[in-house]
């Protein structure tokens, strides 16, 4: 071989050699840099453990209330409300998570106002923001630490619990269930703690069947002097110390089963509380309870049924049925001054009362895309004499679903392309009982209140 | 080609060390019906819902694609699989 023939193949290797150093060296500065990137992303999703999502919602409402029959001169009622929920969740480990909503609700500009406003009254605690009364201020309506003990099919939790909007709110806007709680049983925000017990691994696939137990105890707070029990008055003016909380529990039953080959959904919930010996009147229609003399206690039981049906038949709507009952009883009185020292019982109706309500709500879904899917909504709801329903957190104005009567509703939920989404519905609703200041249900009613709104609504 | 794999993998070790979010949950419940479904893809296709979460008909490169491969579910009923889990882990429930 000649020399020259090993210079070129030198010189060949010494080019091809730097030329490839060049390149490992140019990949490796790439590689570096994508890892310099990856490890920026990785450190900011890490940094950032929040989820911040939420929704708002605008709705205008045009209301006729007839008081009783043939009424010349009802009352005609415009309103223009909103609410603003601000979820912040963070998803600590794969067992530990906490929720949390900060809301807003409130009506346009409001001026004058007649009445007290809920968020003064005594079970404030109960209301949040959800009753459209506090002004444009934030308030917590969530905040719980959920936490799943390892090794065990067993959750804890603890705070200000999701026990309003419960099922079949979600119907209305194509949403997912929106509260623990089903609506008929209870639709107020409580504080508590409690557990949850999975029984999935015992069932065949597709099944879950979940327990609950919830303790929401009522309180009573001594704002004046804290390591102190609060007082309030016996009949003949002496002093009476109050427990610290009231037993409140709740029981409930969670069942789902999904892919089924007729419905692509079932849901069951049995949902049982039971408040015992209230020192405050269920009705809440008096505050400043440590000055008044009384010897009042209330109970209540209300248990429930839920049933929910997605997709029956494979068909594009949607079924809830859900049931009732309640049972309350109440013994002793209030007692008001009517001259100096001179007081007498208010006249709160005594003994046992029960009553019920049935809500049925179906949701069909048109299959036009072109339409993006619009949803047309159906509701009935019907309750007897002595119906009790703990809500102020109702989605529409007046809180039918509350009261002692019945109930129409139709609407129409129109998602748009980029937009907010919209309903549009109609309520009418007629009062066949209304509750007397004492807590008596008085005789007859034939108000009849009928609502048209439009919502604009939007999740992000 | 490489860059493309490497960015793939920031995107996807990204989503996942948001621990067990919904993206995972998302996953699973796709794969239960849609066998075929690459994660790679699964990923992308919640990539587009999340670039355009009031988009109703699927446009994105990646959910559009998803929805071809699988015969099982229509656009639809992917977005409503995805308004589900995003429900299961939002705290609506307690003990969820």
């Amino acid at each position: 071989m000649s020399k020259n023939y090993f210079i070129k193949i030198f010189s060949l290797g010494l080019i091809f050699s730097l030329y490839s150093e060049a390149s490992t060296s140019q990949m490796q500065s790439e590689i570096n840099d994508i890892n310099d990137r990856l490890l920026n992303l990785e450190l900011r999703s890490l940094a950032r453990r929040l989820d911040l999502g939420g929704r708002f919602h605008v709705r205008y409402t045009n209301l006729k209330n007839e008081e009783y029959e043939n009424d010349t001169n009802p009352d005609k009622v415009q309103n223009f409300r909103m609410k603003l929920d601000l979820n912040l969740n963070a998803n600590l480990n794969s067992n530990l998570n906490f929720y949390s909503t900060l809301s807003m609700a409130k009506s346009f500009n409001e001026s004058i106002r007649e009445g007290t406003p809920l968020s003064q009254a005594a079970w404030r605690d109960y209301i949040g923001t959800v009753s459209y009364e506090q002004g444009p201020a934030l308030w917590v309506n969530r905040a719980y630490i959920d936490y799943k003990i390892p090794s065990t099919d067993l959750s804890f939790f603890i705070g200000r619990l999701p026990t309003i909007e419960g099922p079949p709110q979600h119907f209305y806007e194509q949403r997912e269930r929106l509260g623990t709680y089903p609506l008929l049983s209870y639709n107020m925000i409580l504080d508590g703690l409690g557990f949850d017990y999975n029984t999935s691994k015992y069932l065949p696939k597709d099944h879950e069947l979940r327990i609950r137990y919830l303790y929401t105890p009522t309180g009573f707070v001594n704002r004046a002097s804290k390591n102190k029990q609060a007082r309030t008055l016996n009949p003949d003016g002496s002093s009476r110390k109050l427990d610290s909380y009231d037993n409140f529990s709740t029981v409930m039953i969670d069942y789902k089963l999904k892919k089924l080959s007729w419905m692509e959904e079932f849901t069951f919930i049995y949902h049982y509380f039971y408040v015992a010996n209230q020192k405050v009147n269920l009705l809440g229609f008096f505050d400043g309870y440590s000055s008044l003399r009384n010897d009042f206690q209330a109970s209540s039981r209300v248990q429930s049924f839920y049933f929910e049906f997605k997709r029956l038949f494979n068909l594009p709507f949607d079924l809830a049925i859900a049931h009732a009952m309640n049972r309350e009883k109440a013994k002793g009185d209030l007692y008001y001054e009517v001259a100096t020292n001179v007081f007498s019982p208010a006249g709160i109706a005594n003994g046992r009362t029960s009553g019920h309500g049935t809500l049925i709500s179906l949701a069909y879904h048109l299959p036009f895309e072109f339409m993006l899917n619009p949803s047309f909504g159906l509701e009935y709801f019907r309750s007897s004499k002595d119906y009790l329903m703990r809500d102020f957190a109702s989605d529409d104005l007046t809180g039918f679903k509350a009261q002692m009567g019945r109930y129409y509703h139709v609407y129409w939920f129109q998602p748009t392309p980029q937009g907010p989404n919209l309903r549009l519905g109609y309520i009418q609703h007629q009062r066949h009982y209304n509750f007397a200041a004492s807590g008596a249900v008085s005789a007859g009613s034939q108000q009849r209140i009928r609502e048209y709104y439009v919502g604009l609504s939007l999740d992000f | 080609m490489l860059k493309k794999m490497l960015f793939s993998f920031i995107v996807i070790f990204s989503y996942s060390v948001f621990a067990d979010s919904y993206i995972s949950v998302f996953q699973k419940e796709v794969n239960d019906v849609c066998a075929k479904a690459s994660s790679i893809l699964i990923k992308k296709s919640v990539l587009d819902i999340l670039k355009s979460p009031t988009d109703k008909s699927c446009k994105g490169p990646f959910i559009s694609n998803l929805v071809d491969q699988c015969d099982a579910i229509d656009c639809q009923g992917l977005l409503r699989l995805f308004s589900q889990v995003k429900g299961i882990t939002s705290g609506n429930i307690v003990g969820r």
